[in-house]
C-alpha cells in the first residue's frame, strides 16, 4: 500500500458511505426478490410438509444441512483474519479484517436459518434450548445437536461483540465526519453517535480497548476451532460409513477456513473496485490470502488422502465399499471435483504471477467455493444415501424448493453484505493507521515504572494542545510530566503506547473481568450439563448420564461466552464507553488525523503548561473551560 | 565470529565432555540391562526414545522453517539453537537401523497373520519406506540449515515444514499405530506430528531460556507459542478420543480403554492431562511467567518430561508392558538426552552465525 496520510485513509474508507447510485438499489431489489421467493418456498414447505423436498428414507440430511455446514464454514475466515492473524501479528490483515468480520456475522446468521428450515416443524425449535420448563424436560447434553446449539449461538454472540468493539473507533470517525458534513442532527449522525458509545480516542480508552481486543482475539481463536469441530461431530458421532472418522474435526476446521478465505476473495475483489478502495486494499493483501489458502488446501488435501487410505487399511468391509462407491458410483463426478476445486486449483497460487492476478484470484476463489459446497454435499448426502443395507441405497436429488431456498440463502447473505458496505466502514480505519504508524511495534506492550497519572473527569478544565504529528506530542507529554503535571490525557486516532508508558499506565485491569467471566462460564457449563443429566437420568448409547468427556464441550463454550461477556463489561467500564457526551477537551479532528494533549490545571499553572506546549511545537493551543 | 556465536549460545568444552560421558554410561547401562534382563522391554525403550527424540530434533529444525515460511521475523535471533537439532540426524538414522534388527521384539503387527492390511504392513516394505522418508527429511533439514546460514530460504522452509508433517504422519502410522494393527484412527498421524512439534518447541524454549542473558521478548513469544501448542495438541487428542469413546466400537476402544480404565494407567492419563495438555495454559497465563527464564525453563522441562511419558504411554499398554519405569528406560533415555545435547553443543561451537544475526548484533557491537 502506498503510504497515505491519516486523513487520506479516513477519507478513502468513509467515502463509500455517501448515498449510492441507482444500480446499487437495483441489485438490492433483485436480492430482496430472491429472498422473498425463498421465504415463500419455506412457507410452502411448512404448509405441505417435508415431502416437497428430495428428502426421503434413508436420506434424511442433504442440501439444507450442506448449506448449514457451508455457511458456518464461510464464517470462519472472519475470525481467522481478525483474531488468529492478530495474535500471530500478521500485518496484512488490517485492510481486510473488518469486511471479513462482517462476512462472518452474516454467514453465521444465514447458517442459523438452516436447522430451522430443516426441522420442518419450526415452532418446536425451542425444545433444544436449555431452559427450566415446568415439565422438568432438559436437553440431553450427550447429543451433538445440543453441542451445536451451544457452539453456534456462542459463535454468533462472540462474533458480533468482537466486530462491534473493533468498529467503535471507526464509527467515531464516521460520527465526526457526518457531524461536519451533514450537521449534528442528521439521522445518520445520530445513529453513528449512538453506536460510537462516546468514543473520544483518549489514551485511557485506547489502553483498555487494545487490551480487551487482544482478549477477544484470544477467546475467539479457540472458539472458531471448536465451532466447526462441533459441526463435524454431528457426523463423526454417527455410525455411518464415511462419517465416523476421527480426522473430521481438524479436517472440517481447515475446510471451513479454506472456504471462508475463498469467500473473502470472491467478495472483496469486486467490492474493492466498486467502492474504490484500491489505495487501501491492495493486491498484496489478496496475495497474502492466496498464500494462506495454499496451506489450507494442503491440509484439506492431507485429509482427502488419509481418509481413503485408512478406509482401506481398516479392512472394514463397509468403509471399503463405501469409499469405492464414492469414487465410482453416481456421485463420482462430484467426488472427483473436490480435489480439483479444493486442492489443485488453489495450488495454482504457488506461482506468484497467478496469486497477484485479480482474474486468477477470482476464478480460483469461486472454484473453491463451489468445491467446498460440493464437498459437504458429498459427505452428507453420500453417506446417508449409501449406508449398510444395499436395499436401502437410494439416489438423492434436490427438489425445486430446496434449490430455491439455497439460492435465497446466498441472496440473503449478499443482501446483508451490500447493506453493510454502505452503512459502516468496510476497512478498519484505526487498524490501518496504527499499522502504518507503528508497524510491528504495535504488538509490543511497553513496561513502565513512571508514576501513574490521575484519572480525569469529562468536564475538567485546563489547556489543550493540538499536534499534527505524534512525536512532538510525546515530547510535550514528557516535559509536562517532568514539570509535575499528573492530570493529563492524550487524544489520538491510533493507540499511543509510548504515551501510555510516559503516563505510567500499566496493564489494563480488564483482564480480571475476562478471567472471572471465563471461570464462571467454565463451571456454569459443566454445572448445566451435569444438572440436566441428573434431572433426566437417561442412559443413552450405554453412556453414564453424567459423562464428563462430552461435557467438556459445554464447559468450553460457556468459558468462551462468559469470558467474552466479562471482557466486554471490563472494556465498557474502564474505557467509560456508553456515554453520550464527549469530554470537553475533545476535538473532532482527533478521530481523523490530529493528536491532542490535554493538561487539567487551574489558572495558576496555565502559563507553565502553555510554555511547555509552545516549546513543543504545538499547532494550536487553547483553553478548555 | 564462530567463537562469538558459540559463546553466545553457551557452548563449553567441559560440558561437552560431560554429555559424552553420560552418553557412554547410558548406552553401556542399557546394553547391560538388555543382555541380563528383559530384552523386550529394552527394545521397547529404544523404540520409545526413537519416536520421542526423532520428531523432537527434526521439529527443532522445522520450527525456524515454519517461521521463515510464514514470513515471520520474530525468531531470527534465537533460531541458531533450534537449527542445532540437525546434529541429531546420525543418531536418529542409526537408531532406526538398530530397530530394524530388533523388530521381532517390538513390531506388534508381526504377531498377527492374515491381516487385511498385510500388504502395507509388510515389514520390509514398512522399513524401506520409513527409512527413505527419514533420509529425505534429514537431508532436507541439513540443506535448509546450510542455506539458512547464508539467507532466508523461504521455498525450502515450506518444503521442509511440509515434509515434516508427511514423514511423521507416516512414522506415526507405521511405528506406533501399527503396533496394534487392528486399531486405526485417521487422526493419529496428525496427532503424532503435532505432538512432535510441541516437544520440539518445548526443547527450543528450554535451550533459549537457559542461554546467558536471554531476550525476554523472545521468551514471551516462545511462552505464548508453548501455550498455543499445548492447546493444539490437547485438541488433537480430544478430537481422536471423543468419537471413539462415543461410538464404543470394540476395534476402537481397544486403544482407549486400556489407557483410561485399566488400573493405574488411568492415573498416567490424568497426569498427562495436567502436565502436557492443560498445564501450560494454567501456569503460563501471566506475563511474568513467560518472561522469567527459570520459570519458563522449568515449565518447558516439565512438558518435555510429560511428552516422554506420553510416548511411553502410547507404546507400552499396546505391547503389554508393565506400568514401570526402571533402569532400562532411564539408561537409554539418558543416552539419548546426552546424544542430543552433545550434537547441539558441537553444532553451536562450529556453526557460523546466521546472516541476519550478524546484522542484528553489528549496531550493538559498534555502539560498544
Amino acid at each position: 500500500m502506498a503510504t497515505l496520510t491519516f486523513g487520506q485513509i479516513t477519507e478513502a474508507v468513509l467515502e463509500p458511505l455517501k448515498p449510492p447510485r441507482r444500480v446499487y438499489y437495483g441489485v438490492l431489489a433483485v436480492l430482496a426478490f430472491a429472498i422473498a421467493w425463498g421465504a415463500t418456498c419455506w412457507v410452502y414447505q411448512v404448509k405441505k410438509g417435508m415431502g416437497v423436498t428430495g428428502l426421503s428414507i434413508p436420506v434424511g440430511w442433504a442440501v439444507y444441512i450442506t448449506n448449514f455446514v457451508f455457511w458456518i464454514g464461510i464464517g470462519h475466515a472472519g475470525t481467522l483474519i481478525s483474531a488468529i492473524l492478530h495474535l500471530v501479528r500478521a500485518r496484512w490483515r488490517t485492510a481486510i479484517s473488518r469486511s471479513a468480520e462482517a462476512m462472518t456475522i452474516f454467514a453465521v446468521m444465514t447458517a442459523g436459518l438452516f436447522p430451522l428450515i430443516h426441522l420442518g416443524r419450526v415452532w418446536v425449535f425451542y425444545y433444544i434450548i436449555p431452559y427450566p420448563s415446568e415439565r422438568q424436560l432438559w436437553p440431553n447434553f450427550l447429543s451433538p445437536l445440543v453441542w451445536d446449539v451451544c457452539a453456534v449461538s456462542t459463535y454468533l454472540t462472540v462474533s458480533i461483540i468482537f466486530w462491534f468493539i473493533g468498529i467503535v473507533p471507526d464509527l467515531a470517525a464516521a460520527r465526526d465526519r457526518w457531524e461536519l458534513t451533514a450537521g449534528p442532527d442528521h439521522p445518520r449522525t445520530r445513529v453513528y453517535r449512538a453506536l460510537a458509545l462516546g468514543w473520544s480516542g483518549s489514551g485511557n480508552q485506547w489502553r483498555h480497548h487494545g487490551r480487551g481486543y487482544l482478549f477477544f482475539a484470544a477467546l475467539a481463536t479457540p472458539l472458531v476451532i471448536s465451532v466447526h469441530s462441533v459441526v463435524s461431530w454431528d457426523f463423526a458421532m454417527a455410525n455411518l460409513p464415511g462419517w465416523h472418522t476421527t480426522i473430521f474435526a481438524p479436517y472440517f476446521v481447515a475446510g471451513a477456513i479454506h472456504s471462508g478465505l475463498a469467500m473473502v476473495l470472491t467478495l472483496l475483489i469486486p467490492m474493492r473496485r466498486l467502492l474504490r478502495l484500491e489505495r487501501v486494499m491492495t493486491v498484496n493483501h489478496f496475495e497474502a490470502v492466496a498464500q494462506t489458502m495454499i496451506v489450507t488446501a494442503l491440509i484439506v488435501g492431507y485429509a482427502y488422502a488419509i481418509e481413503p487410505f485408512i478406509s482401506w487399511y481398516s479392512g472394514d468391509t463397509f468403509e471399503r465399499q463405501f469409499t469405492l462407491w464414492r469414487a465410482t458410483g453416481w456421485m463420482a463426478p462430484l467426488f472427483w471435483a473436490l480435489p480439483i476445486c479444493n486442492v489443485l486449483a488453489p495450488l495454482a497460487f504457488l506461482w506468484k504471477r497467478l496469486r497477484r492476478s485479480i482474474p486468477a484470484l477470482l476464478i480460483v476463489s469461486i472454484l473453491v467455493n463451489i468445491g467446498m459446497w460440493l464437498e459437504r454435499l458429498v459427505i452428507i448426502a453420500g453417506s446417508t444415501s449409501h449406508d449398510f443395507l444395499p436395499h436401502n441405497w437410494h439416489a438423492y436429488a434436490p427438489r425445486p424448493v430446496e434449490i430455491s431456498i439455497t439460492i435465497a440463502a446466498f441472496a440473503f447473505f449478499l443482501f446483508c453484505f451490500f447493506i453493510f458496505t454502505r452503512l459502516a466502514p468496510t476497512v478498519s480505519i484505526s487498524d490501518v493507521k496504527e499499522d502504518q504508524a507503528e508497524g510491528i511495534g504495535r504488538y509490543t506492550e511497553l513496561e513502565t515504572d513512571a508514576p501513574p497519572v490521575q484519572r480525569l473527569d469529562r468536564a475538567e478544565s485546563g489547556l489543550l494542545a493540538v499536534f499534527e504529528r505524534r512525536e512532538p506530542l510525546l515530547e510535550a507529554l514528557r516535559n509536562a510530566r517532568e514539570s509535575g503535571f499528573d492530570r493529563v490525557e492524550t487524544y489520538s486516532p491510533v493507540r499511543l503506547r509510548e504515551a501510555e508508558k510516559i503516563m505510567g499506565r500499566g496493564p489494563s485491569p480488564v483482564r480480571y473481568w475476562t478471567f472471572a467471566g471465563a471461570l464462571c462460564g467454565l463451571s456454569g457449563g459443566f454445572a448445566l450439563a451435569i444438572g440436566a443429566a441428573l434431572v433426566n437420568k437417561l442412559i443413552v448409547g450405554a453412556k453414564h448420564p453424567v459423562s464428563l468427556i462430552p461435557y467438556c464441550i459445554v464447559g468450553f463454550e460457556g468459558l468462551i461466552l462468559l469470558g467474552t461477556i466479562g471482557n466486554l463489561f471490563g472494556v465498557l467500564r474502564y474505557a467509560r464507553l456508553g456515554r453520550s457526551k464527549l469530554p470537553r477537551a475533545y476535538d473532532r479532528r482527533f478521530a481523523q488525523d490530529r493528536f491532542g494533549l490535554f493538561v487539567a490545571c487551574g489558572p495558576e499553572r496555565m502559563a507553565a503548561a502553555r510554555a511547555i506546549f509552545s516549546a513543543g511545537q504545538a499547532d494550536e493551543i487553547r483553553e478548555v473551560r | 565470529m564462530a567463537n562469538v556465536s558459540a559463546k553466545a549460545c553457551g557452548a563449553r568444552p567441559a560440558r561437552t565432555l560431560l554429555w559424552a560421558a553420560i552418553f557412554a554410561a547410558g548406552l553401556a547401562g542399557w546394553i547391560v540391562c538388555a543382555a541380563t534382563g528383559d530384552a523386550g522391554r529394552a527394545w521397547r525403550a529404544l523404540l520409545i526414545n526413537f519416536i520421542y527424540f526423532t520428531p523432537l530434533a527434526a521439529g527443532m529444525v522445522a520450527w525456524p522453517a515454519v517461521t521463515i515460511g510464514s514470513r515471520g521475523r520474530w525468531a531470527r535471533t534465537i533460531e541458531q539453537p533450534a537449527l542445532a537439532g540437525v546434529a541429531f540426524a546420525p543418531v536418529s538414522l542409526l537408531t532406526f537401523a538398530v530397530l530394524w534388527f530388533s523388530r521381532a521384539h517390538w513390531a506388534g503387527w508381526m504377531r498377527y497373520k492374515d491381516l487385511p492390511n498385510a500388504a502395507w504392513l509388510n515389514t520390509t516394505f514398512l522399513f524401506a519406506r520409513d527409512g527413505a522418508a527419514l533420509v529425505v527429511l534429514w537431508a532436507l533439514a541439513a540443506w535448509f540449515v546450510a542455506r539458512r546460514q547464508r539467507g532466508r530460504p523461504v521455498a525450502l522452509a515450506c518444503w521442509l515444514a511440509f515434509a515434516y508433517c508427511v514423514v511423521f504422519t507416516l512414522i506415526g502410522f507405521d511405528m506406533v499405530m501399527a503396533l496394534d494393527p487392528h486399531w486405526f484412527s485417521t487422526l493419529f498421524g496428525g496427532y503424532f506430528f503435532v505432538s512432535g512439534l510441541y516437544a520440539a518447541l518445548a526443547a527450543w524454549t528450554l535451550i533459549t531460556a537457559l542461554r546467558p542473558a536471554p531476550d525476554k521478548e523472545r521468551l514471551h513469544d516462545l511462552g505464548k507459542l508453548l501455550v498455543a501448542f499445548s492447546l493444539v495438541t490437547a485438541y488433537m487428542m480430544y478430537s481422536q478420543l471423543l468419537p471413539q469413546w462415543y461410538e464404543n466400537f470394540p476395534n476402537e476402544v481397544r486403544y482407549v480403554v486400556p489407557r483410561l480404565r485399566f488400573g493405574r494407567w488411568g492415573w498416567v492419563s490424568a497426569a498427562l492431562l495436567a502436565v502436557i495438555y492443560l498445564g501450560p495454559l494454567a501456569v503460563l497465563l501471566t506475563r511474568w511467567s513467560k518472561r522469567t527464564p527459570k520459570f519458563l525453563a522449568a515449565v518447558a522441562l516439565a512438558v518435555l518430561a510429560g511428552l516422554w511419558v506420553e510416548r511411553w504411554w502410547l507404546v507400552t499398554p499396546t505391547l503389554g508392558g508393565a506400568l514401570v519405569i526402571g533402569w532400562t528406560e532411564a539408561f537409554i533415555t539418558a543416552a539419548f538426552v546426552a546424544a542430543l545435547a552433545l550434537g547441539i553443543e558441537c553444532y553451536l561451537r562450529n556453526a557460523p552465525p546466521l546472516a541476519d544475526e550478524i546484522e542484528e548484533t553489528a549496531p550493538a557491537e559498534e555502539a560498544a
